[in-house]
């Protein structure tokens, strides 16, 4: 019963909240240097594995091309969208017009991904072999364990670069007072482009690891932009480490959702909860709320 | 002349004739002709979007669950029809009440955290609807959806004919714009237009936040629910496809696109938003990219949309210069200097375990003027925000009228008779100067002041705000004005208690004696003020009494004349040693 516990939730919980826990870290990104979130982000993950899968299909391009071809496309997405979308709204985050403007971005980035393919669900061929690591009862395929080595891998990167670096002091800095920062030299518009391309490299990372569970479609991104963007608000947005803790916990209620009842309830059981806590404890589990300057 | 003239003014007048034009040229075309689909599918449209012009136009909401009352609406339409029989008139009308339900539930946990949380919740009503109406296949038919609904109009008449129903559907439409104008200038549409433009000014004259944002789902959410089964029937079918997240988007595009919160907005929207679709029906590839560059540029380049004018006309209540009764009803008032009006007990109150504030204690009578004078940081604006409920205090108490007043929200303490300006004048850009001073008056108290309309308008109109002038956006005012206006307010209302913030800043010498002489008059007719200010001249030609704070305490008080002389008001104030 308990092995049954481990191996059908704990096991594929923790691949999948891995799996959220990337998407809500690059809305983090975003919220920390813009108090913005880009909607279109989750084009900017589809598109990594659609440029790969691009050059991959139509160019016949080797392996480790096609992922850089997947990481530059995410990068591009992200800075067009950042200077058309985001950018002319940065001083007036808190007049979320931005929600609009990203979300048109996203619609053009969704339907321009329909040409390739005509919209066809394509496997990616781009993974690691099928075989597995058993570790007593349980059993990692080589995909599982890659997409949990990516999430720690931008775990500690992330946290090199906000702790440790100047970039990331700015980068925080800006986001907490733009005009503070301006005063000290600091473009909050370039430092709004930088934080673009930062989410962008997690995007990419996400979708190349993740593309092989699901398959390459133009709504790749909007299946992981809604429950990506309820972990990062179970978080608190603006926190990393909410962030993590937030896709574990929407990762194990999908997967309990899954094994327990029936996968047609996703949105229902994540949505529901996530009202849950908006009741108790608005502000996520480690956001904190907004100081009202009078 | 002006009879025709005031009849085309009205909603129902035009409307009228515009909705007789519409149905006969639907009639000419053909009701199950395409043009005609498509006009239909428009005022459907619009209906809608006039619905959601309440959250999401007039309180700024971005509400992106239209889609979901939209959905809801033309299944409770279906199943209601087909399953239990009733007549199209109760379906509508109990689509509507459904929708209005899920305004409700969709409102009410989220409507404290702001814009974010509720456009996010609302987009998660819009994908939890269509994953619901997928699971209860017995009911909705599940992913093919129900086909051939059609239902008599009324109970026990033959079923309803094509003509009918496009007759019906204009007449919603007319219907919904009637009850949406007169909805946007009453004083419920002024409200909601005051919470939108400066939530903390909304407040300060006594508008809760809360309850508004839910209400506002709400009527939403109901019409929407309502076009949703204008649209079950005109389809003769529902299926879950029709109502996702682009749905959603579209009627919020269609409301900014047409003007938020405007009168003739969200209909100009949904014509220009609706006719995208139907214009590049033949490029059905192109479709989804212009409406996404649609949607980018409309918010780059008209973020406030087609029609830019948001304020409304104001019928009926407004007590302004022709009505002297109320002026010379005045009783004088007395200053009683024995019983205070306001007591502040050792109020405190910390910032992060700083403390900004400590033992401030004073008492104020009916009719006094006092200054709260002290450098820059020491506490003043502190000592304002914390009495009138911004910051909850830390400890002590405040009593006004032998009611204890700390621990209430902003609104409950204006409401309870304390009136506030700021130091960047919190005002609602998208009202007329008229909307506004009504929307002051309604929030009266009935204070000691509300005697002073004929000194406020007399004010007004000294410093270049006649009433020729009352029609224009208070967004086009210039800051001396708005400045006036602010405190014109407090006063309309009729509070006891005035806490003017810093309120000659920016003033110039002429409008600084105009203030001073309407402040005097206030205080004669038994009005309290509190001014916290840097300008001594002012602070000694009104203040009875001056407290001098340093450092969040309270360091000396007195006459404005001994001011001077204490020797440690110059140390720590006026910086000599």
């Amino acid at each position: 019963m308990l092995a049954n516990v481990l191996t059908d939730l704990v096991l594929p919980g923790l691949v999948a909240g891995c799996i959220y826990a990337l998407v809500a870290t690059g809305f983090n990104v975003l919220d920390i240097s813009t108090r913005t979130v880009s909607f279109a982000y989750g084009d900017y993950i589809m598109w990594a594995p659609m440029a790969a899968l691009i050059a991959h299909t139509h160019l016949h391009w080797p392996a480790a091309l096609c992922i850089l071809v997947g990481v530059a496309a995410a990068g591009g997405v992200a800075l067009l969208v950042e200077y058309v979308a985001v950018r002319p709204f940065i001083d007036k985050p808190r007049e979320f017009v931005w929600i609009l403007s990203t979300l048109g971005a996203s619609v053009i980035l969704q339907r321009s991904a329909f040409l390739p393919f005509n919209g066809e669900q394509r496997a990616f061929p781009i993974s690691l072999p099928i075989g597995f690591f058993r570790l007593g009862v349980f059993s990692f395929s080589y995909q599982d364990l890659l997409v949990i080595a990516a999430a720690i891998v931008v775990a500690i990167g992330l946290y090199v670069v906000y702790r440790r670096t100047h970039l990331g002091r700015v980068l925080v800095a800006v986001g907490e007072d733009p005009d503070g920062a301006r005063a000290l030299g600091i473009s909050p518009e370039k430092m709004s482009q930088v934080s673009a391309l930062l989410a962008s490299v997690v995007a990419a990372i996400t979708g190349l690891v993740v593309a092989p569970f699901f398959l390459v479609s133009p709504h790749l991104g909007f299946q992981l932009l809604f429950i990506g963007f309820a972990a990062a608000t179970f978080g608190g947005l603006g926190s990393i480490r909410g962030g993590y803790i937030g896709g574990f916990v929407v990762g194990f209620l999908i997967q309990a959702t899954g094994v327990y009842g029936s996968s047609e309830w996703t949105y229902v059981v994540v949505f529901g909860t996530l009202l849950v806590l908006y009741s108790v404890r608005p502000w996520g589990i480690y956001g904190v709320p907004p100081a009202r300057a009078v | 002349m002006s009879a025709l003239k005031r009849f085309w003014g009205s909603p129902l007048g035009h409307g009228s004739i515009a909705a007789a034009l519409l149905i006969a040229a639907i009639g000419h075309w053909g009701t199950s002709s395409y043009l005609a689909y498509m006009v239909l599918l428009v005022c459907i449209y619009g209906i809608a979007a006039l619905g959601l012009n309440v959250p999401a136009g007039m309180l700024g909401q971005l509400s992106l669950g239209q889609g979901a009352a939209f959905g809801l609406g033309a299944y409770a339409a279906a199943v209601l029809a087909m399953d239990y029989g009733h007549s199209v008139i109760v379906c509508l009308a109990l689509a509507t009440l459904i929708g209005g339900v899920l305004g409700v539930i969709m409102a009410a946990p989220s409507a404290r955290l702001g814009v974010m949380a509720l456009a996010i919740v609302s987009l998660g009503f819009t994908l939890v609807m269509q994953q619901l109406i997928i699971l209860f296949r017995s009911i909705t038919g599940g992913a093919d959806g129900r086909y051939g609904l059609t239902a008599p109009l009324l109970q026990g008449q033959v079923k309803m004919s094509p003509d009918q129903l496009g007759a019906l559907i204009v007449l919603v439409l007319l219907m919904c714009y009637c009850a949406h104008w007169y909805f946007r200038s009453s004083t419920v549409g002024r409200t909601l237009i005051a919470i939108r433009d400066n939530e903390i000014g909304a407040a300060s004259l006594g508008i809760g936040t809360y309850a508004w944002i839910v209400f506002a789902y709400a009527i939403g959410s109901a019409i929407g629910a309502l076009a949703g089964a204008c649209y079950a029937f005109l389809n003769v079918s529902v299926n879950p496809d029709s109502f996702g997240t682009p749905l959603s988007v579209l009627f919020l595009l269609m409301v900014i696109a047409g003007g938020a919160g405007t009168q003739f907005g969200p209909l100009v929207g949904s014509i220009v938003v609706g006719l995208i679709p139907i214009l590049l029906s033949a490029h059905p590839n192109i479709q989804p990219f212009l409406y996404g560059a649609f949607l980018i540029l409309t918010v780059r380049l008209m973020p406030r949309g087609i029609i830019r004018r948001s304020a409304a006309p104001v019928y009926g209540y407004f007590r302004g210069n022709r009505s002297r009764e109320a002026a010379t009803g005045l009783s004088p008032a007395v200053r009683d200097a024995t019983a205070p009006v306001l007591e502040v007990k050792g109020l405190e109150r910390h910032f992060a375990g700083i403390t900004a504030i400590k033992d401030i204690s004073f008492s104020l009578a009916k009719g006094e003027v006092v200054a709260i004078i002290g450098p820059n940081g020491s506490g003043k604006t502190t000592v304002l925000n914390t009495i009138c409920g911004i910051y909850p205090p830390h400890g002590g108490s405040v009593v006004l009228n032998g009611r204890r007043l700390d621990g209430l929200s902003l609104a409950k303490i204006a409401s309870a008779g304390i009136g506030r300006t700021f130091q960047v004048p919190r005002l609602f850009q998208g009202l007329s100067v008229k909307e506004t001073l009504v929307l002051a008056q309604q929030r009266a108290h009935g204070g000691f002041a509300k005697t002073n309309v004929d000194t406020i308008f007399g004010f007004l109109a000294q410093i270049g705000l006649q009433e020729q002038h009352f029609q224009r956006e208070v967004r086009e005012l210039p800051h001396g004005q708005l400045r006036m206006l602010e405190i014109a307010l407090a006063a309309l209302r009729g509070a006891d208690i005035l806490l003017l913030d810093e309120c000659a800043a920016g003033l110039s010498a002429h409008e600084m004696d105009l203030m001073l002489v309407l402040l005097r008059k206030l205080a004669k007719t038994g009005t309290s003020i509190i001014i916290v200010e840097h300008h001594l001249d002012l602070v000694r030609a009104i203040a009875d009494k001056v407290y001098v704070m340093n450092i969040g305490r309270m360091l000396w008080s007195g006459k404005p004349e001994a001011l001077e002389e204490s020797a440690e008001v110059r140390a720590a104030y006026l910086g000599e040693i």
